[in-house]
């Protein structure tokens, strides 16, 4: 359904993939995945067409520029390019800037989980700082929230840290900029194994959407329909 | 068929992997009309279905059968396993005439049914009696697997209930051309309507966790509701004179099936999985061409599975004329394969056999032969019926080469970038979905309306944009890494994917263009259905096709009788001259 809905928007097919993922990936992690398309909404139905531009690249790092477009479209172009720029012994770094939902920057933590990777990513939403942190092949993330405190940035980014395991020493992981996870000012905290109980909670009871929420998306997915005819009912094969 | 064995020394060389030199290469195997030339085989999914409802001694019990005179009501069967308990709820009702009709886009149908976990009580029984009649339109949850309907076979039910009911079986040859009562329209799981996701079904159940076991076992459920069924109204039309249907009749109906195009999408978009059970398939072929060992019993035991496959073919009722053509010729075909059995009993090994099938029969000869060999080694290839699952992910290789990934396209797709796109015939057609249920439906290009809603089915063209672009953007910025290009044209991140996932496949896509004017969707139909079992395939247009499921298989009072697991290419009893002893266990 979801993947319907964001192809009826008019999105390239990796890129209805990619959101449709992230979106349930959230909500299956008790992350509100679907209240964070119905924020979106607007924006993605404004950024159809995925357009994140590179800024500036150098050996093993990038900043890419995504337009304010929504985490959720852009999330896997991050864990993509972040992973091959992580080398035998060195790390790989993403910033990403004038990004929205970063929240959907962890289902693209897990993929580079799952490719081998070590990732440490750090966002914020301009009211609050978020944390993360995945070893390579788990299934489920660290995910920590924090109150923004000094100067709020413009636009809200994320910065996402990926290495292989034994490829970084734990005294250069202060280098990547990036906050250890463990402070004390932590206002939320969600543990790999809270994740796992949420995702089995959902795996077993299913989800369930909101009317008006559904009402959208439903509207979103009738787009790629096509109205039926008496000639079109011979393309079924009567 | 006896119980043969492998010798000591073919079963220790017997080992997933070790026949990958023996495999057939992918552009055999994967060409569309050769999948469309597949017959179900020993790890068909039906055949594992019933291999573990029969060694496990499934418990399937009528604990509800609240039917009236005309046959409408509720019924609930509970089937204990092993690993847990399951319902399945059946609701029958009256359809008038007009409105039935076995198309996605009908709205009411002779039964609906769901099987669900665990027992259904008062509460739970009401929501669905509320819910399973309306099928697409209603709303079931999380503790439901699969919702289901059928149809009858009105000159079918009507013949067996009338025959019984005036105290007389129903005779074989009146039930050869429709063997089945009820069919199928559709079949749904995995999420649909707020049913159990696929991941809890594979995680949460076990008896299930295979593909498509639950389905398969749904339409075993409503072949068993449909006998007792009959039974019953017969039962209740004539009190005095009616009598049981007779055990053996009961094996010889199947449950009908009509497949249309909703299946073949579910190919494109599920490429790992459907390489995984070709590759599945070939090792169990490769296993038995290798090493099973070829003496005078197998070649008996051969001979009589081909005389019955001849039989089976003989018995399939079809008006498509080229269908018909192609089960006469394979029969021909059969007679020539039992002649050369019988002047050739010094076979070496079953590789000079398969070489000579490929070399003078055709395809549709050649793979019924390979699924007939199968049958003689179980010993060589059951244990792989557990590998027919695959986590299903499509992932970029990012740190790869753009210069490796084009050389890979060239290794891998050669046949999608042998296909002339400049030729009107190569997009001559689209595939769309209709405001119609969703129904996937096919359109000319350039003729019918929708094609700017088309679904993307279109690979073969996909691949070859995606290898121009890459050459151009090499030929223009150099070698780079495949996220760097990925970022540059995100409307290929979907296809690179899928190339860099499926290259590393042994048998990667279809090798077809599904945009052709000339495309042959009941290709795509006839192998996934293949892979289920079904049997009989009787295509009524290129786009859809009637086949028969479970036809042959043992009915619920057999769980628990000795099983011999040779109910494949059913035919009617006492009809099969090699055949020593009839198929199930006696009545």
């Amino acid at each position: 359904m979801l993947k319907r809905s964001f192809e009826g928007l008019g999105f390239n097919q990796g890129d209805y993939e990619d959101t449709a993922s992230a979106a349930l990936w959230l909500e299956c992690h008790g992350l509100g995945g679907l209240d964070t398309v119905r924020r979106a909404w607007p924006r993605l139905q404004k950024h159809t067409q995925l357009s994140v531009a590179l800024v500036t690249e150098s050996p093993g790092s990038a900043v890419l520029d995504a337009g304010n477009a929504s985490a959720l479209i852009c999330g896997q172009i991050v864990a993509d390019l972040v992973c091959s720029y992580a080398g035998p012994a060195s790390t790989g770094r993403v910033e990403l800037r004038s990004c929205l939902d970063c929240d959907a920057v962890l289902p693209a933590m897990v993929s580079c989980a799952g490719r081998g990777f070590n990732v440490l990513a750090q966002w914020n939403d301009q009211r609050f700082v978020c944390l993360a942190q995945i070893d390579a092949h788990a299934a489920y993330p660290l995910f920590e929230r924090y109150p923004a405190t000094g100067a709020v940035p413009e636009t809200p980014s994320a910065l996402v840290v990926a290495w292989r395991p034994g490829a970084l020493a734990a005294q250069d992981l202060a280098e990547t900029g990036i906050a250890a996870p463990g402070n004390a000012a932590c206002q939320a905290r969600i543990t790999p194994d809270e994740f796992r109980d949420r995702y089995d909670g959902a795996v077993m009871h299913g989800l369930s959407i909101d009317t008006s929420t559904l009402a959208i998306l439903t509207a979103a997915a009738d787009n790629v329909l096509v109205e039926a005819t008496e000639r079109s009912r011979q393309g079924a094969g009567e | 068929m006896s119980a043969h064995s492998a010798s000591p020394e073919s079963r220790s060389a017997a080992r997933p992997g070790d026949t990958r030199s023996t495999l057939r290469p992918a552009a055999e195997v994967m060409d569309l009309p050769r999948l469309g030339s597949l017959y179900p085989f020993r790890l068909s999914f039906m055949r594992v279905l019933v291999r573990r409802i029969m060694s496990e001694k499934w418990r399937i019990e009528r604990t509800l059968f609240e039917l009236d005179s005309e046959g409408y009501g509720t019924a609930i069967y509970e089937i204990g396993t092993p690993n847990g308990i399951y319902s399945f709820v059946a609701f029958a009702h009256y359809v008038e005439p007009e409105r039935r009709s076995d198309r996605v886009i009908a709205d009411r149908w002779d039964m609906t049914a769901t099987l669900c976990e665990g027992r259904v009580d008062d509460e739970h029984l009401t929501m669905l009696r509320e819910n399973v009649p309306l099928q697409e339109a209603g709303r079931i949850d999380a503790r439901s697997i699969v919702l289901s309907r059928a149809n009858k076979s009105v000159r079918n039910f009507e013949y067996v209930v009338n025959e019984l009911a005036s105290g007389r079986q129903p005779s074989y040859e009146n039930l050869a051309k429709v063997g089945y009562l009820y069919r199928t329209t559709a079949v749904y799981g995995s999420g649909k309507f707020g049913m159990a996701d696929w991941r809890k079904v594979r995680s949460r159940h076990k008896d299930f966790g295979r593909p498509f076991a639950a389905e398969m076992f749904m339409c075993y459920m409503i072949r068993q509701f449909s006998l007792e069924q009959v039974d019953h109204l017969a039962q209740r039309r004539a009190p005095g004179s009616a009598v049981a249907m007779q055990d053996s009749i009961k094996r010889y109906f199947g449950i009908g099936n009509a497949t249309g195009l909703g299946m073949a999408p579910f190919l494109v978009h599920h490429p790992l999985l459907i390489a995984r059970w070709v590759e599945i398939r070939e090792t169990a072929l490769a296993r038995v061409v290798e090493h099973g060992a070829v003496n005078p019993d197998y070649v008996a035991t051969l001979t009589v599975l081909v005389t019955k496959a001849m039989q089976h073919l003989r018995e399939i009722a079809t008006d498509n004329v080229e269908q018909h053509a192609l089960n006469v010729t394979t029969i021909e075909q059969l007679g020539v394969v039992l002649s050369w059995i019988e002047s050739n009993q010094d076979i070496s090994s079953w590789q000079f056999f398969v070489d000579h099938a490929a070399r003078h029969w055709g395809i549709e000869t050649q793979e019924l032969l390979h699924s007939l060999l199968m049958e003689l080694y179980p010993e060589l290839t059951d244990d792989l019926e557990d590998q027919m699952c695959v986590d299903e992910q499509y992932s970029l290789v990012p740190d790869e080469l753009l210069s490796k990934l084009k050389d890979d396209i060239e290794t891998h797709y050669g046949w999608a970038l042998a296909i002339d796109f400049s030729s009107v015939a190569s997009q001559g057609s689209f595939w769309y979905r209709s405001r119609e249920k969703l129904e996937p439906r096919l359109g000319q290009s350039n003729v019918d309306a929708g094609e700017d809603k088309a679904m993307r089915l279109d690979v073969a063209r996909s691949v070859r944009r995606c290898h121009d672009l890459i050459a151009s953007h090499i030929a223009e910025h150099g070698d780079c890494r495949v996220a760097l290009f990925a970022l540059r044209q995100p409307a290929m991140r979907s296809i690179l994917r899928r190339i860099q996932t499926m290259s590393r496949t042994t048998y990667g896509d279809i090798h077809a263009n599904l945009m052709d004017i000339d495309v042959f969707p009941i290709h795509l139909l006839r192998c996934k259905l293949s892979f289920f079992g079904v049997s009989k395939f009787d295509p009524r247009s290129r786009m859809w096709v009637r086949n028969t499921m479970f036809q042959g298989a043992p009915i619920a009072a057999d769980i628990g009788d000795p099983f011999a697991d040779d109910w494949c290419f059913p035919v009617m009893p006492g009809r099969n001259e090699g055949e020593t002893h009839d198929s199930g266990s006696a009545d």
